[in-house]
C-alpha cells in the first residue's frame, strides 16, 4: 500500500503536535522539576534572584535534590545573603549529615558570623570524613588558634607543615602563635621560612621584626623593619 | 516538493525525541561531592585589623631606633610618621622625649607645646618641666613641678628638683622650705644637703650653711689630739 505524500504529511503533523503536548503537559505535571532546571540555569548565568525563586519553589515542592539546595544556599552566598544560605545549608545536612562540602559552607559561614563553637563542631565532623583534607585542617587550626587553643593548633598546623601543602602565609601563622607563647626561636625560625618562600610579605616580615626586637635582636629587628618599609633608612 | 513531507515527518520524530529526552529524564541524584575548595588553602586569614600598617611599623621602627641610640635615623621616622599621621600625639610626646636624648631640647619643647594637656602623662610633664628649666623659663617649671608634688609628696627627687628652681630663680625660702622637707625625708643625702647648704650661702645665711656643710664632711678623726 503506498502512502500518500498528504497522509505523511498528516502522520508528520500529529507527530509534531503529540512532541509539543508531552512538553506542555510535563511543564504542568513536573512543575517542581521545570524550577529546578531553570534555578540551575539561572545561577550558571549568574542570575542569582531568579535562581533563588525558582530553587526555592521546587525545594517547597518536593525536590529533595542536594544540588538543589546547595545551589539555592550558594545562590544566596552570591548576594551576600548569608543568614539564608547558612539556613539552607542547614537544611542540606538535615537530609544528609554527611554531605562534606555543606558542612565545609556552614562551618565557614559559621566563622564568618562569630560562631567558633559550631564552626569547630562542624570541621571536627568534616574531619571524620575528610581526614587528611588540608583545607579542613587548616580550618580547624585556624578556629583554634582564634580560640585562644594554641596547643592543639600547633598540632594541625605541624599536621600541614609536614605535608606538601604548606604555604608560607601557613607558616607565618604557626610562627605567630610561637610569637603569641613566647617561644621566640621558633616563631623566629617559621617566620624565616615562610620569608624565604615569599619575600615580599611585608607583613611576615614587621611580624619577625617584632619578634626579633622582644627577643632582644634590635638591630635585626630594625633591617627587618626597614626591608618591610622598603625603604633605606 | 515531493520530498517535503517525508522531512516535516522526519522532523516530527525528532521534536517528540528531543523533547522526551529533554523533559522525561529524571535525573538520578548524584552523590555529595567530597571535594573541599583548594582556592581555601591560598587564601591569607588575615582581616584588616589584623593587618599592620605602614605608619604602625614605621613608629615601632622609630621606637626601637630611639632604644638602640640611633637618634637621627629615629627622628627622621617619627616625622615620617607624624607627616602621615598628624594626629597621633602619643608619637609626639616620644619624638619629644627623643629630642631630648639627642640634645635638642628647644624642639622638644615646641614640640610638646602641640599637645593639650590631656595628652600628657606625668613622665611628659616631668619633661617638659626639665626642658622648661633648660630654657631658664623657671616658673612654668615650678608649676609643673609643683602640681606633681601635690599628689606626690613622698617624691623626694622631684620635690629636690622643685628646690633648686625656686633657688635658681632666687626664691630661697621657698628652696629652703622644700630642701628642709626633702631632707627630713632623706637625711643621709649628703648631695642634697649640699645644695641646700648653697641656698643658705645665696640667702646670706653663712652660719647654717657651714653647720650644714659640716655635716657632708666625714668626722675628724677623734684620735688626733687625743693623749695616749
Amino acid at each position: 500500500m503506498r502512502i500518500r505524500n498528504r497522509q505523511l504529511l498528516a502522520f508528520a503533523m500529529m507527530l509534531l503536535c503529540s512532541g509539543l503536548a508531552s512538553a506542555y503537559l510535563y511543564r504542568l505535571t513536573h512543575a517542581p522539576w521545570m524550577s529546578y532546571r531553570e534555578g540551575v540555569n539561572h545561577f550558571s548565568e549568574h542570575r542569582f534572584t531568579e535562581a533563588i525563586a525558582a530553587l526555592d519553589f521546587a525545594i517547597g515542592h518536593g525536590i529533595r535534590r542536594s544540588d538543589a539546595f546547595m545551589i539555592l544556599a550558594d545562590s544566596y552566598m552570591a548576594i551576600q545573603r548569608f543568614a539564608e544560605a547558612l539556613d539552607t545549608y542547614e537544611a542540606l545536612l538535615r537530609i544528609n549529615a554527611e554531605h562534606a562540602l555543606a558542612l565545609w559552607k556552614t562551618a565557614g559561614l559559621y566563622e564568618q558570623f562569630g560562631r567558633f563553637e559550631d564552626a569547630m563542631q562542624r570541621t571536627r565532623h568534616l574531619l571524620e570524613i575528610l581526614p587528611d583534607d588540608p583545607a579542613v585542617l587548616l580550618r580547624m587550626a585556624r578556629l583554634l588558634k582564634f580560640t585562644g587553643q594554641w596547643d592543639e593548633a600547633i598540632g594541625y598546623y605541624s599536621r600541614l607543615c609536614s605535608g606538601d601543602s604548606l604555604r608560607p602565609h601557613i607558616a607565618s601563622e604557626l610562627a605567630e602563635i610561637y610569637a603569641w607563647k613566647r617561644e621566640d626561636a621558633k616563631a623566629i625560625e617559621w617566620f624565616r621560612y615562610a620569608l624565604s618562600a615569599d619575600p615580599t610579605d611585608a607583613q611576615t616580615r614587621i611580624r619577625l621584626a617584632r619578634i626579633l626586637f622582644w627577643s632582644g635582636y634590635p638591630e635585626q629587628a630594625v633591617s627587618e623593619y626597614i626591608r618591610a618599609l622598603g625603604d633605606s633608612t | 516538493m515531493k520530498t517535503m513531507p517525508k522531512t516535516v515527518f522526519l522532523g516530527g520524530i525528532l521534536v517528540l525525541l528531543w523533547s522526551w529526552s529533554v523533559w522525561g529524564q529524571a535525573p538520578s541524584n548524584p552523590a555529595p561531592s567530597k571535594t573541599i575548595d583548594p582556592a581555601y588553602l591560598l587564601q591569607k586569614h588575615e582581616t584588616e585589623s589584623d593587618r599592620i600598617p605602614d605608619w604602625q611599623a614605621r613608629w615601632e621602627l622609630a621606637r626601637i631606633l630611639s632604644y638602640v641610640k640611633q637618634y637621627p635615623e629615629s627622628l627622621r621616622e617619627y616625622e615620617r610618621v607624624l607627616s602621615e599621621r598628624p594626629d597621633l600625639w602619643e608619637a609626639k610626646v616620644e619624638m619629644a622625649h627623643v629630642l631630648h636624648w639627642a640634645g635638642q631640647s628647644k624642639k622638644a619643647l615646641d614640640l610638646l607645646e602641640t599637645t593639650t594637656e590631656d595628652q600628657r602623662d606625668e613622665a611628659t610633664r616631668l619633661l617638659m618641666a626639665e626642658l622648661y628649666v633648660m630654657q631658664k623659663a623657671y616658673p612654668k617649671a615650678i608649676s609643673i613641678y609643683r602640681q606633681y608634688i601635690e599628689s606626690h609628696p613622698q617624691d623626694v627627687r622631684i620635690r629636690a628638683k622643685l628646690a633648686d628652681v625656686y633657688g635658681w630663680s632666687g626664691q630661697y625660702d621657698s628652696a629652703i622650705a622644700q630642701y628642709k622637707t626633702a631632707l627630713s625625708q632623706r637625711p643621709d643625702d649628703i648631695q642634697l644637703r649640699r645644695r641646700y647648704a648653697f641656698v643658705l650661702i645665696w640667702s646670706k645665711r653663712y652660719d647654717e650653711a657651714i653647720v650644714e656643710l659640716r655635716k657632708t664632711l666625714p668626722p675628724e678623726p677623734a684620735s688626733r689630739n687625743k693623749p695616749e
